[in-house]
């Protein structure tokens, strides 16, 4: 799966709760981010950063985080499932006479 | 009269003998080398041999918020349901009427799993004095002031109404593959998915009567909640989130069967005895795609 499915909707939002698995998963494997830092080749400056949605991943650490951090494709598609729900639900607010005021 | 080193010796001991916690599981639930922890038993004012750390590990063993051990408000009713029958024992305060599916709740933990990690999901589980592993089992049945304590947790929590929206439109989360969701699936049209609902919804709650309508042209839903049969909160933003949430929620029925989101006109009326709900969608306006929407899932 790659990263743009994740970003076609709402770049700041989807970057948020990837950032929010890593560092959930990353925490469950207990890999620190110095690890994981290196293995990105990047600082743990940088990891806090990716972790909490500010610096946005590039493709290829995409690509790395998920075989390092042994992201399934349910755990993607779930993250996928809660980036397009919020998609829906800021055009039903915005569109739908409907919404809950 | 005991004199203690410091308060968590003093908390510990009088914990252990209030409830009664066996000594034979007291080191592990204290994290403590049974040598250590006998040493302290023995003599529990000659040492400092408990720390905060202690206290969190008697917490999560007993699965109740460690809060409540420190300042003494514990269930103890509940602890002893927890150490001598299950671990799965609910609070008194979540038991009576117990209506609701945790399966209607577990797309929300799945959802704090997700964004915030196991432990956080299990600590908040925890601070309602609820076992995690409660949710192993779909078909375990809890009360409506669970759910509504569950919301008021999130916003305590700093979850903001946004996030309450996002998570009324993940009921998948908690159902994907299970014979309800595969039930959905074979729902080709919104009036089959409605049918579906009206069938089901019981395997998800029952707290709230239910009279559901379904035409080709439209799906009508009147939900009774009275108030002499259920608990009710006072809080009247308790209830108002509750009501919001159920909206959305059912808005977002359709998803379950790879359809768009279909929101409701809902009309709510409040009297002495009931709260009444009532919900339409038209389902032929639903039939036509304006949107022209290419969802992924």
């Amino acid at each position: 799966m790659e990263l743009s499915n994740f970003c076609q909707y709402d770049k700041k939002f989807a970057f948020k709760i990837i950032g929010n698995l890593i560092k959930s998963k990353r925490e469950s494997l207990h890999i620190s981010e110095e690890s994981y830092a290196q293995h990105l080749n990047v600082t743990p400056q940088e990891i806090s950063k990716i972790e909490s949605g500010i610096r946005y991943l590039k493709d290829f650490e995409f690509s790395k985080t998920v075989i390092f951090l042994e992201l399934t494709q349910p755990e993607l598609l779930e993250i996928l499932y809660i980036i397009e729900s919020k998609y829906l639900l800021n055009m039903y607010r915005a569109l739908d006479a409907n919404f809950p005021k | 009269m005991q004199t203690f080193q410091s308060k968590f010796d003093k908390i510990a001991f009088s914990f252990i003998n209030d409830v009664g916690l066996p000594l034979n599981q007291a080191p592990t639930a204290l994290s403590m080398k049974s040598g250590d922890f006998l040493n302290w038993w023995s003599q529990p004012n000659s040492s400092k041999a408990i720390t905060t750390k202690n206290i969190k590990s008697l917490a999560q063993y007993l699965h109740i918020n460690e809060d409540s051990i420190i300042s003494g408000s514990y269930d103890k009713s509940l602890i002893r349901r927890r150490l001598f029958e299950s671990p799965l024992s609910l609070p008194d305060t979540y038991s009576n009427n117990s209506l609701s599916y945790i399966r209607s709740s577990s797309h929300i933990i799945r959802y704090i799993t997700i964004t915030k990690g196991q432990l956080f999901a299990d600590k908040f589980l925890r601070d309602l004095n609820i076992s995690p592993l409660l949710y192993e089992n779909l078909d375990n049945k809890i009360n409506i002031k669970y759910f509504i304590d569950l919301l008021d947790q999130l916003i305590r929590y700093r979850f903001n109404q946004e996030d309450l929206d996002i998570i009324a439109s993940l009921l998948l989360l908690g159902i994907k593959g299970t014979p309800l969701h595969l039930e959905y699936l074979k729902a080709k049209s919104y009036y089959d998915c409605y049918c579906t609902f009206a069938n089901t919804i019981n395997q998800l709650e029952s707290n709230f009567e239910y009279h559901a309508d379904i035409s080709k042209t439209q799906f009508h839903l009147v939900t009774y909640f009275h108030f002499d049969k259920h608990f009710f909160t006072n809080e009247v933003k308790s209830f108002e989130r509750l009501l919001r949430y159920r909206t959305l929620f059912l808005g977002w029925i359709p998803r379950l069967s790879n359809l768009e989101p279909a929101l409701p006109k809902t009309k709510i009326i409040k009297t002495q005895n009931y709260i009444q709900e009532i919900h339409t969608v038209d389902l032929l306006d639903q039939d036509i795609n304006l949107r022209g929407l290419k969802l992924v899932l």
